[in-house]
């Protein structure tokens, strides 16, 4: 775990905070959680590879957005995974998304 | 043999007729499909193309990460799951397979506008991931989609 404390280039501390201020900012979320759950993929083979050292590959997403309205599940994932283009190109292995519309949450 | 049939009155566990454990194998899946006919043949055809006739003429097709019968993803083994679950006939294609999809994961993740795998397609068009594969499953849509 020596290797967790390493700052990034884009000067926040962990991908979690990159990946939390990247989509609240665009997405408008009225929930957002995330979960790093790299520990439960630590093992399997692609992970050996340099780009992954450090952890931080693994991600279960949980997102509230009324910005997913009238949108495909396709759609919704595309959304998140296009505003974490950067974070796959460096590192990031999966994402689990769970993504919803306030509508869809609501108590009926 | 006589003493057990004697006391029991039944041949040993294992000794009867029409016992298939030692000499019938366990039923296999279908071969996964391989793209190219291996990394030292040249292509004539970008691999791009080759995706896309192998998604449009193949109903259900997943890419998957390890072989279907030994998935190396959780991910990929839950789509699998899934699928062998619905009993419809699908492709496989092991996305980890250097020597016969040399590439594939790059140019199918630009071809797809997806980053991750596994990616399951119907009729051509990427249908999802395992998220979306187990939300659709857990809402019985998966089914239909794929009759």
């Amino acid at each position: 775990m020596a290797s967790r404390g390493v700052m990034s280039a884009s000067g926040l501390a962990s991908r979690a905070d990159r990946i939390r201020a990247k989509l609240q900012s665009k997405l408008e979320a009225s929930v957002l959680a995330i979960e790093d759950v790299s520990h439960q993929h630590a093992g399997h083979d692609a992970m050996r590879e340099s780009q992954y050292n450090g952890g931080e590959t693994h991600f279960n997403l949980k997102i509230v957005s009324p910005k997913f309205e009238g949108q495909t599940l396709v759609k919704r994932h595309r959304m998140v995974y296009d505003l974490l283009a950067d974070e796959l190109q460096s590192g990031l292995h999966a994402l689990s998304i769970n993504a919803k519309t306030p509508q869809e949450i609501a108590p009926k | 043999m006589e003493e057990h049939i004697a006391a029991t009155g039944k041949v040993p566990p294992g000794n009867e007729k029409g016992n298939i454990t030692w000499f019938r194998p366990p039923p296999q899946k279908k071969p996964d499909l391989r793209l190219t006919p291996g990394r030292h043949m040249q292509l004539t055809v970008p691999l791009e193309q080759l995706i896309d006739r192998l998604v449009k003429e193949n109903k259900v097709v997943a890419f998957i990460k390890g072989s279907r019968n030994a998935p190396l993803c959780g991910f990929s083994q839950k789509v699998i799951g899934m699928l062998d679950n619905q009993g419809v006939e699908y492709e496989s294609v092991n996305v980890l397979d250097e020597e016969y999809n040399s590439g594939l994961r790059e140019t199918l993740k630009s071809y797809s506008n997806w980053p991750t795998f596994p990616q399951v397609f119907v009729n051509g068009e990427l249908v999802g991931g395992c998220d979306i594969l187990t939300s659709m499953y857990e809402k019985g849509e998966l089914g239909s989609m794929l009759k």
